[in-house]
Protein backbone atom coordinates (compact mmCIF):
# COMPACT_ATOMS: atom_id res chain seq x y z
CA UNK A 1 0.00 0.00 0.00
CA UNK A 2 1.23 3.45 0.82
CA UNK A 3 4.94 3.91 0.47
CA UNK A 4 7.24 5.92 2.62
CA UNK A 5 5.93 9.18 3.94
CA UNK A 6 8.46 11.99 4.15
CA UNK A 7 7.91 15.33 5.75
CA UNK A 8 10.16 18.28 6.28
CA UNK A 9 9.96 19.82 9.74
CA UNK A 10 10.53 23.55 9.90
CA UNK A 11 7.89 24.97 12.19
CA UNK A 12 5.19 24.22 14.72
CA UNK A 13 2.62 23.63 12.00
CA UNK A 14 4.87 20.93 10.50
CA UNK A 15 5.13 19.34 13.94
CA UNK A 16 1.38 19.18 14.31
CA UNK A 17 0.85 17.92 10.81
CA UNK A 18 3.41 15.15 11.23
CA UNK A 19 1.82 14.11 14.53
CA UNK A 20 -1.58 13.90 12.90
CA UNK A 21 -0.23 12.12 9.85
CA UNK A 22 1.64 9.59 11.93
CA UNK A 23 -1.58 8.75 13.77
CA UNK A 24 -3.35 8.17 10.47
CA UNK A 25 -0.37 6.31 9.01
CA UNK A 26 -0.26 3.98 12.02
CA UNK A 27 -3.98 3.33 11.86
CA UNK A 28 -3.67 2.57 8.18
CA UNK A 29 -0.74 0.26 8.87
CA UNK A 30 -2.99 -1.74 11.17
CA UNK A 31 -2.32 -0.37 14.62
CA UNK A 32 -5.22 -0.02 17.02
CA UNK A 33 -6.18 3.37 18.35
CA UNK A 34 -4.16 3.42 21.55
CA UNK A 35 -0.86 2.23 20.06
CA UNK A 36 -1.22 4.68 17.22
CA UNK A 37 -1.48 7.45 19.79
CA UNK A 38 1.65 6.11 21.49
CA UNK A 39 3.38 6.31 18.14
CA UNK A 40 2.04 9.82 17.54
CA UNK A 41 3.30 10.90 20.95
CA UNK A 42 6.75 9.52 20.17
CA UNK A 43 6.69 11.38 16.86
CA UNK A 44 5.66 14.54 18.66
CA UNK A 45 8.65 14.25 21.01
CA UNK A 46 11.06 13.57 18.18
CA UNK A 47 9.98 16.27 15.77
CA UNK A 48 9.72 18.80 18.56
CA UNK A 49 13.35 18.02 19.35
CA UNK A 50 14.18 18.92 15.74
CA UNK A 51 12.57 22.32 16.13
CA UNK A 52 14.12 22.92 19.48
CA UNK A 53 17.67 21.83 18.81
CA UNK A 54 18.26 21.74 15.07
CA UNK A 55 15.77 24.20 13.61
CA UNK A 56 14.81 21.92 10.76
CA UNK A 57 14.93 18.31 9.77
CA UNK A 58 12.94 15.49 8.33
CA UNK A 59 10.68 12.66 9.40
CA UNK A 60 10.18 9.48 7.40
CA UNK A 61 7.51 6.93 8.13
CA UNK A 62 7.52 3.51 6.57
CA UNK A 63 5.97 0.13 7.06
CA UNK A 64 8.30 -2.69 7.95
CA UNK A 65 8.14 -6.46 8.20
CA UNK A 66 10.24 -8.85 10.21
CA UNK A 67 9.50 -12.54 9.94
CA UNK A 68 5.78 -12.63 10.41
CA UNK A 69 5.53 -9.33 12.20
CA UNK A 70 4.36 -6.11 10.71
CA UNK A 71 5.13 -2.73 12.06
CA UNK A 72 6.14 0.82 11.50
CA UNK A 73 9.55 2.42 11.31
CA UNK A 74 10.08 6.08 11.94
CA UNK A 75 13.27 7.88 11.13
CA UNK A 76 13.82 11.40 12.36
CA UNK A 77 16.88 13.13 10.96
CA UNK A 78 18.42 16.53 11.32
CA UNK A 79 21.68 18.31 10.53
CA UNK A 80 21.71 20.15 13.82
CA UNK A 81 24.48 20.45 16.36
CA UNK A 82 24.17 16.80 17.35
CA UNK A 83 24.31 15.30 20.79
CA UNK A 84 27.62 15.30 22.60
CA UNK A 85 26.73 12.69 25.18
CA UNK A 86 24.17 10.23 23.84
CA UNK A 87 24.26 8.19 26.99
CA UNK A 88 23.36 11.20 29.10
CA UNK A 89 20.62 12.18 26.67
CA UNK A 90 19.10 8.76 27.18
CA UNK A 91 19.03 9.01 30.93
CA UNK A 92 15.88 10.16 32.68
CA UNK A 93 15.85 13.70 33.96
CA UNK A 94 18.51 14.75 31.54
CA UNK A 95 17.62 17.82 29.59
CA UNK A 96 19.45 20.63 27.94
CA UNK A 97 16.29 22.17 26.58
CA UNK A 98 14.28 23.20 29.58
CA UNK A 99 11.76 20.37 29.57
CA UNK A 100 11.50 17.54 32.02
CA UNK A 101 13.95 15.63 29.91
CA UNK A 102 11.67 12.73 29.22
CA UNK A 103 12.06 13.18 25.54
CA UNK A 104 14.29 10.40 24.32
CA UNK A 105 13.93 7.88 27.14
CA UNK A 106 10.19 8.44 26.91
CA UNK A 107 10.25 7.74 23.18
CA UNK A 108 12.23 4.58 23.82
CA UNK A 109 9.60 3.37 26.26
CA UNK A 110 6.78 4.20 23.86
CA UNK A 111 8.33 2.21 21.02
CA UNK A 112 9.66 -1.34 20.68
CA UNK A 113 13.00 -0.58 19.09
CA UNK A 114 15.09 2.51 19.38
CA UNK A 115 18.39 3.66 17.99
CA UNK A 116 20.13 6.97 18.33
CA UNK A 117 23.02 8.05 16.14
CA UNK A 118 24.54 11.41 16.77
CA UNK A 119 27.80 13.20 17.19
CA UNK A 120 28.65 16.85 17.73
CA UNK A 121 28.45 18.71 14.44
CA UNK A 122 27.08 15.72 12.59
CA UNK A 123 23.38 15.96 13.23
CA UNK A 124 21.13 13.43 14.82
CA UNK A 125 19.28 10.41 13.55
CA UNK A 126 16.74 8.60 15.67
CA UNK A 127 15.20 5.43 14.29
CA UNK A 128 12.35 3.75 16.12
CA UNK A 129 10.12 0.82 15.36
CA UNK A 130 6.92 -0.49 16.77
CA UNK A 131 5.36 -3.83 16.00
CA UNK A 132 1.67 -4.55 15.76
CA UNK B 1 -20.94 34.96 31.91
CA UNK B 2 -18.61 35.25 28.96
CA UNK B 3 -18.53 32.12 26.91
CA UNK B 4 -16.06 33.35 24.42
CA UNK B 5 -12.76 31.74 23.70
CA UNK B 6 -10.12 34.16 24.89
CA UNK B 7 -7.48 31.90 23.48
CA UNK B 8 -8.25 30.45 20.09
CA UNK B 9 -9.48 26.92 20.57
CA UNK B 10 -9.70 27.09 24.35
CA UNK B 11 -13.03 28.21 25.76
CA UNK B 12 -12.95 29.42 29.33
CA UNK B 13 -16.16 29.85 31.26
CA UNK B 14 -17.32 29.95 34.83
CA UNK B 15 -19.77 27.32 35.85
CA UNK B 16 -20.99 26.47 39.35
CA UNK B 17 -18.25 28.65 40.88
CA UNK B 18 -15.52 26.86 39.01
CA UNK B 19 -13.48 27.97 36.06
CA UNK B 20 -13.95 25.48 33.25
CA UNK B 21 -11.46 25.49 30.41
CA UNK B 22 -12.14 23.31 27.45
CA UNK B 23 -9.00 22.62 25.49
CA UNK B 24 -9.93 21.63 21.96
CA UNK B 25 -6.72 22.35 20.11
CA UNK B 26 -3.26 20.95 20.16
CA UNK B 27 -1.07 22.93 22.46
CA UNK B 28 1.91 24.86 21.24
CA UNK B 29 3.95 27.41 23.11
CA UNK B 30 1.88 30.40 21.98
CA UNK B 31 -1.43 28.79 22.77
CA UNK B 32 -0.15 27.66 26.15
CA UNK B 33 1.22 31.06 27.07
CA UNK B 34 -2.02 32.83 26.20
CA UNK B 35 -4.10 30.18 27.88
CA UNK B 36 -2.01 30.47 31.04
CA UNK B 37 -2.54 34.23 31.16
CA UNK B 38 -6.27 33.98 30.43
CA UNK B 39 -6.81 31.26 32.98
CA UNK B 40 -4.90 32.94 35.78
CA UNK B 41 -6.66 36.22 35.08
CA UNK B 42 -10.03 34.48 35.22
CA UNK B 43 -9.18 32.78 38.51
CA UNK B 44 -8.06 36.10 39.90
CA UNK B 45 -11.22 37.90 38.76
CA UNK B 46 -13.63 35.28 39.98
CA UNK B 47 -11.83 34.07 43.07
CA UNK B 48 -12.82 30.59 42.01
CA UNK B 49 -11.54 27.80 44.24
CA UNK B 50 -11.31 25.28 41.45
CA UNK B 51 -10.37 24.82 37.82
CA UNK B 52 -11.64 22.12 35.54
CA UNK B 53 -9.39 21.48 32.58
CA UNK B 54 -11.32 19.56 29.97
CA UNK B 55 -8.73 17.89 27.78
CA UNK B 56 -11.07 15.46 26.06
CA UNK B 57 -10.29 17.17 22.77
CA UNK B 58 -6.59 16.33 22.95
CA UNK B 59 -5.48 13.37 20.88
CA UNK B 60 -1.86 13.53 21.85
CA UNK B 61 0.00 15.14 24.68
CA UNK B 62 3.76 14.98 24.55
CA UNK B 63 6.08 15.55 27.46
CA UNK B 64 6.64 19.24 26.71
CA UNK B 65 2.90 19.93 26.51
CA UNK B 66 2.23 17.89 29.59
CA UNK B 67 4.94 19.70 31.52
CA UNK B 68 3.49 23.03 30.44
CA UNK B 69 0.02 21.96 31.58
CA UNK B 70 1.43 20.90 34.91
CA UNK B 71 3.09 24.26 35.34
CA UNK B 72 -0.23 25.98 34.69
CA UNK B 73 -1.86 23.71 37.25
CA UNK B 74 0.86 24.62 39.75
CA UNK B 75 0.35 28.31 39.07
CA UNK B 76 -3.39 27.97 39.59
CA UNK B 77 -2.70 26.17 42.84
CA UNK B 78 -0.46 28.99 43.98
CA UNK B 79 -3.36 31.35 43.31
CA UNK B 80 -5.51 29.13 45.48
CA UNK B 81 -7.42 27.18 42.87
CA UNK B 82 -7.27 23.45 42.68
CA UNK B 83 -7.30 21.86 39.23
CA UNK B 84 -8.85 18.70 37.90
CA UNK B 85 -7.99 17.28 34.50
CA UNK B 86 -11.04 15.85 32.82
CA UNK B 87 -11.53 13.46 29.97
CA UNK B 88 -7.99 12.30 29.28
CA UNK B 89 -8.21 9.91 26.36
CA UNK B 90 -6.94 6.34 26.59
CA UNK B 91 -4.21 6.98 24.05
CA UNK B 92 -3.02 10.07 25.88
CA UNK B 93 -3.00 8.30 29.22
CA UNK B 94 -1.11 5.28 27.88
CA UNK B 95 1.44 7.48 26.22
CA UNK B 96 1.99 9.58 29.32
CA UNK B 97 2.45 6.65 31.62
CA UNK B 98 4.47 4.58 29.15
CA UNK B 99 6.74 7.52 28.51
CA UNK B 100 7.31 7.84 32.23
CA UNK B 101 5.71 11.24 32.75
CA UNK B 102 5.35 12.30 36.35
CA UNK B 103 1.65 12.00 37.06
CA UNK B 104 1.95 12.10 40.84
CA UNK B 105 -0.43 14.44 42.52
CA UNK B 106 -2.51 15.06 39.42
CA UNK B 107 -6.20 15.20 40.10
CA UNK B 108 -8.22 13.72 37.30
CA UNK B 109 -11.80 12.80 36.58
CA UNK B 110 -13.44 10.81 33.81
CA UNK B 111 -16.08 13.40 33.08
CA UNK B 112 -17.33 16.81 34.12
CA UNK B 113 -19.76 15.48 36.71
CA UNK B 114 -16.99 13.57 38.43
CA UNK B 115 -14.82 16.69 38.33
CA UNK B 116 -17.49 18.82 40.01
CA UNK B 117 -17.92 16.10 42.61
CA UNK B 118 -14.17 16.11 43.27
CA UNK B 119 -14.02 19.87 43.67
CA UNK B 120 -17.21 20.40 45.60
CA UNK B 121 -16.69 20.07 49.32
CA UNK B 122 -18.71 17.21 50.66
CA UNK B 123 -21.65 18.42 52.69
CA UNK B 124 -21.18 17.85 56.39
CA UNK B 125 -23.01 14.65 57.20
CA UNK B 126 -25.89 15.32 59.57
CA UNK B 127 -25.29 13.48 62.78
CA UNK B 128 -27.94 10.82 63.14
CA UNK B 129 -29.23 9.31 66.29
CA UNK B 130 -27.96 5.85 66.96
CA UNK B 131 -25.27 6.14 64.32
CA UNK B 132 -22.45 6.38 66.81
CA UNK B 133 -21.50 2.75 66.74
CA UNK B 134 -21.51 2.78 62.94
CA UNK B 135 -18.65 5.23 63.06
CA UNK B 136 -16.74 2.06 62.86
CA UNK B 137 -13.43 0.51 63.57
CA UNK B 138 -11.46 3.49 62.30
CA UNK B 139 -12.40 5.31 65.42
CA UNK B 140 -9.92 5.39 68.20
CA UNK B 141 -11.95 3.23 70.49
CA UNK B 142 -9.44 0.52 70.98
CA UNK B 143 -7.87 0.06 74.33
CA UNK B 144 -4.55 1.73 74.85
CA UNK B 145 -2.85 -1.53 75.64
CA UNK B 146 -2.17 -3.58 72.55
CA UNK B 147 -3.37 -7.08 73.19
CA UNK B 148 -2.15 -9.92 71.02
CA UNK B 149 -4.84 -11.15 68.65
CA UNK B 150 -5.61 -14.77 67.91
CA UNK B 151 -3.22 -14.76 65.02
CA UNK B 152 -0.52 -13.52 67.28
CA UNK B 153 -0.31 -10.12 65.65
CA UNK B 154 -0.37 -7.02 67.69
CA UNK B 155 -3.05 -4.61 66.58
CA UNK B 156 -1.92 -1.11 66.01
CA UNK B 157 1.63 -2.14 65.42
CA UNK B 158 3.12 -0.07 62.69
CA UNK B 159 4.76 -2.44 60.32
Amino acid sequence: MSAELKRTIRNEADVRRSVLESTLYSREAGFAETPSHLIATAVSELVRNILKYAGSGEIRLRRVKKLNRRGIEIEVVDDGPGIADCEAAMSDHFSSGGTLGLGLPGVKRLMDEFSLESAPGEGTRVTVRKWI
Amino acid sequence: MPLNADTAGIAIQVSRDFVVASIQVDLDDDVLARFRDDLLRRIHETGSPGVILDVSGLETLDSAEFAALRRIITMSAVMGAESVLVGLRPGVVSALVEAGADVDGLRTAVDLDAAYALLQPEPEPEPEFGSDEEAGPQRDTEPDIDLPTESGETPGDSR
